[in-house]
This record gives C-alpha cells, sequence and structure tokens, in this order.
C-alpha cells in the first residue's frame, strides 16, 4: 500500500480520535485545527516507522500525545486540559452514581476543569487518555512505562484530586 | 470539532505539502551530498597532479588534511540526514522525550569529528599559505572565526534547543520518579 493510501486510512479510521485529543488541549477552534494539523504531520513522518507492533488505535494516540508534549506555537506550561460535560469517561474519574444524580452543576464542574489545569502535562496526558476509555495496559504502552507504574501515577492523581476537591459533592472512584 | 468537505480538502492539500517537504528536504541533502562527492576525488586528483609536478611534500599533506575534512562532513552529514528521517513521533512518550533530549543537547559526542573536520582543513588551509601569511596572524583569524561561530551556535541552542531541553528532561524526570 502506498504511504498516501496508507495514510487516508489511518485518517478515516483515527479522525474522531485525533480531533478528542486535540479537543483536550485546546479550547478554541483554530488552535483545535493547528494541532489537528500537527498531529496529521507527525503521523505523516512517523508512518514509515510503523510495523505493526501494536494496535494502529494505540499508535495514533503515541503520536497524538507526543504531538501534545511538543506542540510547536503553543507554551508548553500553559497548556490546559480542557473537558467537556459530554466527555464519555468523564464518570472514570468521577462517582457514576453521584455525578447522574446530581446532575452536572456547573461550579462543581469547573472546580473539576480548574484542578485539571492544574496538573503537570505529563499527568494531564495520563488523564487524557483514561478519558479516552483507554485500560492500564494500553495507557503504559503508550507513554512508555509498566502498567503498575501507570496504575500508581493514576491513583496518585486521583488521589491528588479527591484531596483538593475534599469538601465538595464529587467522589472520586 | 467536526471535519467538513472543506478541511477534507485541506487534508488533501497537507499530504501534497508534505511530499514536497520530503521530497525538498531529500533535494538539499542530495545536493550537499553531490557537493562532497565531487570536492573529494577532485581535490584528491588535485593533490595527486600537483605532487607529481611539484614533489611537495606539503602539497599532498595539505590535500590530505582537506580530503580527510571533506570525507568526515560527509560522514556526518550522512548520520544527521538519518537522524531527520527517524524523528519518531509514534515511540513511546518516554522514549520519545529521552532522544528528543539528547538530540538538543549542545555539544554532542559526535561533535568531536566535526571539531577534527575543522582542525584538519585549518591544516590545509596553513599549509597551503605556508610562507605567504605569518602562523600567528592565520590563526588568530582562523581561530577567531571558528570561536564566534561556537558562540553564534550557543546562542542559537540557547534560545531555540535549551528550553525544549529542559522540558523535555523536566517531563523524563516526572515519568520516571513515583
Amino acid at each position: 500500500m502506498k504511504k498516501e493510501e496508507q495514510f487516508n486510512q489511518i485518517l478515516s479510521e483515527n479522525s474522531n480520535r485525533i480531533q478528542r485529543i486535540c479537543c483536550y488541549y485546546n479550547s478554541n477552534a483554530e488552535d483545535q485545527k493547528d494541532m489537528y494539523q500537527e498531529v496529521l504531520v507527525n503521523i505523516w513522518k512517523s508512518l514509515d516507522n510503523f510495523r505493526g507492533d501494536s494496535a494502529i488505535s494505540t499508535w495514533v494516540y503515541r503520536v497524538a500525545v507526543n504531538t501534545s508534549l511538543s506542540f510547536t506555537g503553543k507554551s508548553y506550561k500553559q497548556m490546559k486540559l480542557i473537558v467537556n460535560t459530554d466527555t464519555q469517561n468523564l464518570n472514570s474519574i468521577l462517582d457514576d452514581e453521584e455525578f447522574e444524580a446530581k446532575q452536572i452543576e456547573e461550579e462543581q464542574f469547573n472546580q473539576l476543569q480548574t484542578e485539571l489545569n492544574m496538573l503537570s502535562v505529563i499527568d494531564k496526558a495520563l488523564i487524557s487518555l483514561m478519558l479516552e476509555g483507554l485500560n492500564m495496559k494500553e495507557i503504559a504502552n503508550i507513554i512508555g512505562i509498566s502498567e503498575s507504574n501507570t496504575k500508581v501515577k493514576i491513583h496518585r492523581i486521583k488521589e491528588q484530586l479527591k484531596t483538593k476537591l475534599a469538601g465538595g459533592v464529587y467522589e472520586l472512584k | 470539532m467536526n471535519l467538513n468537505n472543506q478541511d477534507k480538502i485541506d487534508v488533501n492539500q497537507l499530504i501534497g505539502k508534505l511530499q514536497k517537504s520530503d521530497k525538498n528536504y531529500a533535494d538539499i541533502c542530495k545536493a550537499l551530498k553531490a557537493i562532497y562527492w565531487v570536492l573529494t576525488p577532485l581535490y584528491l586528483i588535485m593533490t595527486i597532479v600537483f605532487y607529481i609536478d611539484t614533489k611537495e611534500i606539503n602539497n599532498m599533506l595539505a590535500g590530505i588534511a582537506m580530503i580527510s575534512c571533506f570525507v568526515i562532513f560527509l560522514v556526518i552529514l550522512n548520520k544527521y540526514q538519518k537522524e531527520y528521517n527517524g524523528v519518531d513521533y509514534s515511540l513511546p512518550t518516554l522514549l520519545m522525550l529521552k532522544k528528543a533530549a539528547e538530540r538538543y543537547q549542545p555539544f554532542r559526542p559526535e561533535s568531536i569529528w566535526a571539531i577534527i573536520a575543522i582542525i584538519l582543513m585549518d591544516i590545509g588551509f596553513y599549509i597551503n599559505s605556508f610562507n605567504k601569511i605569518d602562523f600567528l596572524n592565520f590563526h588568530i583569524y582562523s581561530g577567531s572565526i571558528i570561536i564566534l561561530s561556537i558562540i553564534v551556535g550557543l546562542i542559537i541552542w540557547y534560545n531555540k534547543y535549551k528550553p525544549l531541553r529542559d522540558n523535555a528532561l523536566a517531563s523524563i524526570l516526572e515519568i520516571e520518579g513515583e
């Protein structure tokens, strides 16, 4: 298969995935589009190295996360993690029952959003992958650390958020 | 963020641009290599011819120094071309960051070879201009140019690449830490 065809196939199968990752890191449409384009450029550059050792979705996530860490034109430390209220796996951070029972209260959500943005770039990357519904093994595979280390890190992030949101309505799993 | 037809057209344009960019870079590297491939045998022939004509060992030594310099630069150019083509964003994040930190070092082990090549070029030029220019003056000029080049390189590195390296190192530390 020609590089161009392979690229188009990856794009048609993973376009939504890439768009979601871009939305996690950018609040305005223009920046999302810029990052989307940057991810596509990096997919193109890395395509020759794809040997099918991992699932194509994992491979695409790697490129997207790595691009988010080195996204040119954006201030590295000011990178924000934007979580939308319709994010499918938000209940993996927040307790489902509490979450649904209380509906989504704007100020509580904002508080969570603020706390998520206080996280380090790496922690944001871990959370964004968790929000995508990836399991620990897949996340470990993308970041390049052991599964147990990934579990420890995500547990620590949850604990950190739990402490900061203590007194609030949210219960963290 | 949803892609409409316009965005899909942009993606097609992007592929065209990427292919063009790949081709342009490959063409630049080919042209640079071609210069070295032409210069090296040309200098070799000139060195041999001059030596046969003059029987002067200095001419031969200068030629050997210059040829060695060209060969080293050719090898370095090959290595950097491979490295550029090898920047892989699909590596596990930790590995990608480690490679980036290594890539953005101000002085890399292979810099030694570049320095050796510059010294050889300096020797070659000096032998060629032996008896025409004072040793001290020659090295004040050539040394100044080399030091100035290093300073300019370091300023560019400090402003452009050091922040990237610092960020990569901080992220590595964070990922590897418990």
